[in-house]
């Protein structure tokens, strides 16, 4: 069975010669130059290719592809906004504007209105996409209304906390070997980092993210934390440190009082 | 929480970027799906690793995708009657012709048999067209009233495949059961479906049902979504964790992990090929994973994330990660180091065996760091 086949792109009112267009396009936005014929391909052969004829048929307005979309994804639209938006109204909003999105609300210059789904590529499924678009729009939403904290609050706040988190001469050997300990690490391990100690996300959460189970982004955590923590102690040492003062350093870190007290802070702010 | 020093967790705070570009939602998606270049995976992870945001999307996304899974199980006890009693119906059938055709074999074969059963994830199954009622109006999002007579069942039947199609395992079921099946020894056309809808097999009744005439194959042909694994690889075959005379009969392996929804490793063609491969998808397209170009694999095995491959002149590698990054293991008990090819491997969280061809057994109970001979 043939690509063109299997996407039944014909159904959405794809020629061979217009489905073939799409899959050139879809490589170059997403490989580039510099790749073989064999790459490319083996990329083509990879594409969710009847999710991408979907996605292209709605996006030129396909009524049959509009009628499948609606059927297979709409619901599921609108009950993946309620998983991330605490409140009613808003998952309602958030899903409503992407629907809009989708549909095409925006016209070009020339006339043509666009859709979002024009930008799917096909690099996994429709229904992930979704989800992913879904996400950003509420991230971005978040990180729009977080800015609106009232500014005078920021300003003191900032300032009260920087004045207690000032450097200190002496932790400078600390601070360097802190940095290159981190620098040394992979940017897997720095994510794994990351999410667990400052988003303050469970195990089964980064798991679900990086596709590993809980069990073993434990252990991962437990290795890289051990790491770092020898890595500082051995350069401070090399810096001349007996290694109790090293470990003590570290332990110890004045700076950990403005950490409190920025805690400390937000939740009174919160207050 | 682990303690870790606030100090290193301020620096590292210091690294996160809270501004500039972002990958589109197509790279994301294909990182959350595993269907990135390993150029393209390493520039998202570094990004990752400093976004903020991003990583919020992501860990929104996923779930999303286990909530989703979640309210497929729902969708599934809202069948009704009758679909409940049509799918009772069917089970029974297909147990009544299992049990006709492979049952005396299996109940007079069990009393003798002591090794380890084998389970083999089922690919994809094509979903026929869905029936839901035809909607026109994109703007708004009523709630639908639900239709009455056949035309409910059908659209709730259809819910149901859909909802089978999009699952994930719940949270629940990963926790529970061993995050990796097992595998097995087979021989093509010998795997018996259980209740959970993967194939169960056991190494001596695969060699007995080997003899007699071949049955429909249990697994539906991976060609039903292109494209299709080389039809040696569309598999149930072979030994997992074996005697070393049974390593010459070896077809492949399959290793299906219950802890990454899709994700099905292939160790094909043993032992005179030995290719590695992997599936993102549960068994929808396949990729050559490129450990070792030297080496030829013989064994495989593992749990969660821990994947274990071994082959010719001991060579053994370990990810923790489903086979993002290999280490090297080197097998050592004192001045003794594994010497001959590695045909077995049976992997549980920290303890791995190793099987060799000259009859070594290699335990070790911690991740590999320290192994003994036996």
């Amino acid at each position: 069975m043939s690509l063109y086949e299997k996407s039944r792109a014909a159904d959405f009112g794809f020629t061979e010669g217009e489905f073939g267009e799409l899959l050139t396009e879809v490589a170059n936005r997403s490989l580039g130059e510099g790749h073989s014929a064999q790459q490319r391909a083996r990329f083509v052969e990879s594409l969710r290719v009847d999710d991408l004829v979907l996605a292209r048929g709605c996006a030129h307005g396909n009524g049959a592809a509009w009628e499948r979309f609606v059927t297979l994804y709409r619901e599921k639209l609108y009950s993946a906004a309620s998983a991330i938006a605490r409140e009613d109204g808003i998952a309602r909003e958030l899903a409503d504007s992407l629907y809009a999105d989708l549909f095409g609300m925006r016209v070009r210059n020339d006339g043509e209105r666009v859709s979002k789904l024009e930008s799917y590529l096909g690099r996994g499924s429709l229904e992930g996409w979704l989800r992913t678009v879904l996400a950003q729009e509420y991230v971005n939403r978040l990180r729009r209304e977080q800015k609106l904290v009232a500014f005078d609050e920021a300003i003191e706040y900032e300032a009260r906390a920087s004045s207690l988190s000032e450097p200190r001469a002496n932790n400078a050997q600390l601070a360097d070997a802190t940095d290159a300990a981190l620098a040394a690490l992979s940017s897997e391990e720095r994510l794994l980092l990351a999410a667990y100690y400052l988003d303050g996300r469970t195990l089964a959460e980064i798991g679900r993210m990086v596709h590993a189970h809980e069990s073993t982004i434990s252990r991962r955590l437990d290795k890289i934390t051990l790491n770092v923590r020898n890595q500082i102690v051995a350069r401070l040492r090399a810096a001349g440190l007996s290694k109790r003062a090293a470990e003590e350093m570290l332990q110890a870190d004045v700076r950990d009082l403005g950490v409190d007290v920025r805690n400390h802070l937000a939740q009174e702010r919160q207050l | 929480m682990r303690k870790f020093s606030p100090f290193v967790r301020q620096h590292l705070g210091a690294l996160q970027k809270q501004n500039g570009d972002h990958p589109d939602a197509n790279l994301l998606l294909a990182f959350a799906e595993r269907n990135l270049s390993s150029r393209e995976q390493a520039a998202m992870l570094t990004h990752l690793a400093e976004c903020p945001a991003c990583r919020e999307v992501l860990a929104l996304s996923a779930k999303m995708s286990a909530d989703d899974a979640a309210s497929g199980d729902v969708l599934r006890t809202r069948g009704g009657p009758w679909l409940g009693w049509r799918l009772a119906a069917a089970a029974a059938i297909v147990c009544a012709v299992i049990g006709t055709v492979w049952g005396p074999l299996v109940f007079k074969r069990s009393s003798e048999i002591t090794s380890p059963s084998i389970v083999v994830s089922r690919p994809p199954v094509s979903v026929p067209e869905p029936l839901f009622p035809k909607e026109s109006d994109f703007a708004t999002a009523k709630p639908q009233m639900p239709a009455k007579g056949k035309k409910e069942v059908s659209r709730q039947r259809n819910q149901v495949e859909l909802a089978d199609r999009y699952r994930v395992p719940s949270l629940e079921e990963r926790y529970r059961v061993p995050s990796m099946t097992k595998l097995g020894v087979a021989k093509a056309g010998t795997e018996a479906e259980t209740s959970d809808g993967s194939i169960s097999i056991t190494a001596a009744e695969a060699e007995v049902r080997a003899a007699l005439p071949r049955p429909p194959p249990a697994l539906p042909p991976a060609t039903t979504v292109a494209p299709a694994p080389p039809a040696s690889q569309v598999v149930v075959p072979s030994l997992m964790f074996s005697a070393g005379s049974r390593a010459a009969s070896r077809q492949s392996l399959l290793l299906a992990q219950r802890s990454n929804p899709g994700s099905v490793w292939s160790l094909e063609g043993a032992p005179a090929e030995g290719t590695l491969r992997k599936s993102d998808d549960g068994g929808r397209t396949w990729r050559t994973i490129s450990i070792d170009n030297a080496t030829r694999f013989y064994a495989l095995s593992g749990t969660g994330s821990n994947v274990w491959v071994g082959g010719a002149d001991g060579k053994l590698f370990h990810s923790i990660d489903d086979g993002m990054h290999w280490t090297a293991m080197s097998v050592t008990d004192g001045d003794m180091s594994l010497a001959g090819a590695i045909i077995g491997i049976d992997a549980h969280g920290d303890s791995v065996t190793l099987k060799t061809d000259s009859g070594a057994t290699w335990i070790t109970d911690d991740d590999g760091v320290h192994w003994k001979h036996k």
